[in-house]
């Protein structure tokens, strides 16, 4: 038997360095995952609507292919990412897995449930349907409430890294603060981001595809995209502020950070991206060219109140002022324009196209930087005051000193 | 920062690591063959323009993307259990293997990406004949990613049996036995694989409604059963040379495993091997027997062949130390079984299973260059005892896997080690009861 007295050196990662390659996986799986549970949500929705319109049934059926093939792909990311963690930060690791394994073995059967729902969903989708479609819509509905429980145990982990909780038993890191008005922020950015991305691929795949007067199967995704992605984000003005009153409550020091420490910038970003979103909604609304009375008020009110939320940043109560004004503007205008605007919407304007392509695009930035001023907020702990950075370097110490 | 103890059996753990290990193993090991079996036929039906070998590939193309997905999932649950039930050893190992083990999941990610683009791509591709070669180009990089994946794995896998210091990354790398558990566990890949693609084939025979599907996978099964049986020829020299490597690098593990208490599991693997040649000539033997004619050798040999890969079967199954087999000390008091030992019996049984195998091999592979193909008869269409073969082949298969896996694994574990010298499985106790201090800070490494 071969004994080794030997010191390991503590792992740093290149070029980029520990923080930015776990972040940056991180990303990349979120990204996946999210379209992915957005799409799966609306995918059994769009089937049960697809029994009177065959292009609802078309797009739910594009779907559940695309969540079938990134679905690999994603759990991949995963476990890069995770690999990341155990490498880079053993400690938050370790006690985080500690502290969420019933949750955990629970998610492992939410997730193997999901795939033995969502598999047959797909891969048998004719001949299920020809069997029965409520059987195959229900298949659909599992599948989609499965990976609803395995998101809402990864957000219970996401949100007690914010606002950890000591008491309890085993479930009781789930019931941390945060968790339930994250989990309704993060279901409506799915939405919104689904909804958007579908718009975008609709109106870049209709492009020269039929005349714009007759219906196309196309421009039936861009409008359907649209109004998903619209009503997610005029969700989340309020999803929003439930969750920054619980984190206010439940982790103050962070709350502030967020606010005003050093990356605020951001916080810029994202309400750049919002005001961004509420702007192109209104151009998009306007390319329909219905005749609306006072429309000049609108030309200026979005554009003024977008710019004024950004200047308020630093101060929520202005700044929840101006984004609840947008929203209001679009919810009238919503209502001026009329409701062919967003049932049969317009691409015939030059400006239309490129302009779902860039909300789309917006959409993903948005949910992304949303994602990156949590995990920021917390900074240097990477458990908000139970463990941090400087732990991970002295584990690393510790660790050095135990093999020498 | 102190983890709360599981308050659990250390047995669940190691239950719950086992089943994930094992399961995720067996997919994993499926990906790299099939993806390889799946190039290597789509490549050839493009050379030879021949439709059956492109039907083929995408049918192994199919499965590709099934299996992709489920080792996502499993290899998703083994890293979590992994964490749950032993932090201190896995985080450990980790450290020491943080490369290889991210280069492991980066490759497997590549092959994700390039089989999906491979299966998804097939009808693009045969639009225009220029795109095929492009084709052909993500089937193969999609083997290569699985099988560069694969070779990470097993340098993990490796040194866990044969250590060698941490600071020093080649000799970890390059453990003793890293290239020969890689040599054995490819053409081990390719066995199971193979079996495992040809008892598809025979399901789906089975369930076909027509006589050209019938016809088709009856010929598939027949493609994929010359690859597992041929690569399962070549597994015992691998297998002696990676035997040879464990007995000079770690003689206890060598010892436990051939002579000692769990040499019954290393009998049980040269059963399942014997089964799995004999079975495969029954197979050879009524698949030729219809088209075999009066003047052939294949009528004298085949079933004289067969004679003797049953006996010298039996031969190599004999175990040598029987009060090591669980419950056997009810049947017997008798301590050795004098049959039983390598030398000179179970060399020589060996080497009957493996020459006779060959013999067996090589008339079926010529068959297929029959004028009228055994596969083509009509005498077969009927048959259903050739593919439950196949179905039995195939299950004999993932069995021999399962067990060569608990092998490697149980020769380290029953001297209670995680890895090899360096952490012992009692070293993860303070997870489950908390009777010692479980700090991550406070040197988990258990040094000896």
């Amino acid at each position: 038997m071969t004994v080794f007295g030997t010191e390991l050196e503590a792992i740093h990662f290149p070029l980029v360095g520990n923080s930015f390659v776990v972040g940056l996986f991180s990303l990349l799986h979120i990204l996946l995952a999210a379209l992915s549970v957005g799409f799966m949500l609306l995918a059994p929705f769009l089937e049960f609507r697809g029994r009177t319109n065959p292009f609802d049934r078309d797009l739910a059926l594009s779907l559940t292919r695309f969540t079938v093939v990134v679905f690999s792909v994603s759990t991949v990311l995963a476990v890069i990412m995770v690999e990341l963690l155990i490498g880079l930060f053993p400690v938050t690791t370790m006690w985080m897995w500690n502290r969420f394994r019933v949750p955990i073995l629970f998610g492992i059967l939410a997730f193997i449930l999901q795939v033995l729902a969502l598999y047959p969903y797909y891969h048998f989708w004719d001949a299920l349907r020809r069997y029965s479609l409520t059987f195959h819509t229900t298949l659909g509905a599992l599948a989609a409430f499965f990976m609803l429980l395995w998101v809402l145990m990864l957000d219970g982990m996401g949100s007690y890294m914010l606002t950890p909780v000591d008491q309890g038993g085993i479930w009781a890191p789930l019931w941390n603060p945060t968790w339930l008005p994250l989990a309704l922020h993060r279901m409506g950015g799915n939405f919104m981001i689904a909804g958007y991305t579908i718009a975008a691929y609709g109106a870049w795949r209709a492009r020269g595809a039929e005349p714009d007067s007759a219906p196309s199967y196309y421009r039936h995704l861009f409008g359907t995209g649209w109004r998903i992605g619209l009503g997610g984000l005029l969700l989340q003005p309020f999803t929003g502020l439930l969750y920054a009153l619980f984190l206010r409550r439940g982790a103050p020091g962070a709350y502030e950070t967020l606010l005003h420490g050093p990356y605020r910038p951001f916080l810029y970003a994202q309400f750049i991206l919002i005001g961004l979103l509420f702007l192109g909604n209104y151009l998009l609304l306007k390319s329909t060219r219905t005749p609306v009375r006072n429309s000049q008020w609108c030309d200026i009110g979005f554009p003024v109140l977008a710019v004024l939320m950004v200047l308020s940043v630093g101060y929520p109560d202005i700044r929840r002022l101006f984004l609840y004004a947008l929203v209001g503007l679009t919810v009238w205008s919503l209502f001026a324009y009329g409701r062919s605007a967003l049932t049969l919407p317009d691409l015939s304007a030059s400006y239309v196209r490129p302009l779902a392509l860039g909300m789309g695009l917006l959409a993903i930035v948005l949910y992304l930087t949303m994602g990156t001023i949590r995990e920021t907020s917390r900074r240097p702990d990477t458990v908000n005051g139970k463990i941090s950075i400087g732990d991970e370097l002295r584990q690393r110490a510790q660790f050095k000193e135990a093999l020498r | 920062m102190d983890l709360e103890p599981l308050h659990l059996p250390m047995l669940y753990g190691r239950l719950a690591i086992a089943a994930a290990a094992l399961t995720h193993a067996l997919c994993a090991t499926f990906i790299v063959g099939s993806s390889m079996i799946g190039a290597a036929t789509e490549t050839i039906g493009y050379l030879t323009r021949n439709p059956r070998f492109e039907r083929l590939a995408r049918l192994i193309a199919f499965t590709l993307i099934f299996t992709t997905a489920g080792v996502s999932f499993l290899g998703v649950t083994l890293v979590f259990v992994l964490n749950i039930f032993w932090p201190q050893f896995w985080s450990t190992l980790f450290h020491i293997m943080f490369w290889p083990l991210l280069l492991e999941a980066s490759f497997f990610l590549a092959e994700a990406v390039f089989a999906y683009l491979w299966y998804y791509s097939w009808d693009w591709s045969n639009e225009r004949p220029g795109r095929k070669r492009w084709h052909l180009l993500y089937g193969w990089s999609a083997a290569a990613s699985s099988l560069i994946a694969m070779l990470m794995i097993d340098i993990v896998a490796s040194y866990m049996l044969t250590p060698r210091p941490p600071d020093d990354t080649w000799a970890t790398l390059l453990n003793p036995t890293m290239i020969y558990l890689d040599t054995h566990r490819i053409v081990g890949n390719l066995t199971w694989t193979g079996f495992g693609l040809a008892a598809l084939c025979a399901v789906v025979h089975i369930r076909s409604r027509t006589e050209e599907d019938r016809t088709f996978y009856r010929w598939a099964g027949a493609v994929c059963f010359t690859i597992g049986f041929g690569a399962l020829l070549i597994m015992p020299a691998i297998g002696y040379q990676y035997l040879l490597k464990v007995r000079h690098t770690e003689p206890q593990a060598f010892y436990t495993l051939m002579l000692g208490a769990r040499s019954w599991l290393f009998d049980l693997v040269a059963l399942i091997y014997s089964l799995l040649i004999v079975l495969g000539s029954v197979y050879i033997w009524r698949s030729l027997r219809p088209t075999m004619g009066a003047e052939g050798t294949a009528r004298l040999v085949l079933p004289a062949s067969l004679v003797v890969v049953t006996v010298a079967g039996m031969i190599f199954s004999l175990p040598y130390h029987l009060q090591h087999i669980p419950g056997f000390h009810v049947l017997t008091d008798q301590v050795i079984n004098p049959l039983g030992k390598m030398q000179p019996y179970k060399y020589f049984a060996i080497a009957c299973l493996v020459f006779f195998g060959l013999l067996n091999w090589g008339y079926f592979s010529r068959s297929f260059a029959d004028r009228l193909p055994w596969w083509q008869h009509a005498a077969k269409q009927r048959d259903r005892w050739s593919p439950t073969l196949l179905i039995a082949l195939s299950f004999s298969a993932m069995l021999m896997m399962l067990t060569m896996g608990w092998s490697r694994e149980t020769a380290r574990a029953y001297n209670g080690y995680l890895i090899y010298g360096q952490i012992t499985l009692e070293d993860e106790r303070s997870t489950y009861d908390g009777t010692s201090p479980s700090s991550l800070g406070n040197g988990q490494t258990g040094r000896r």
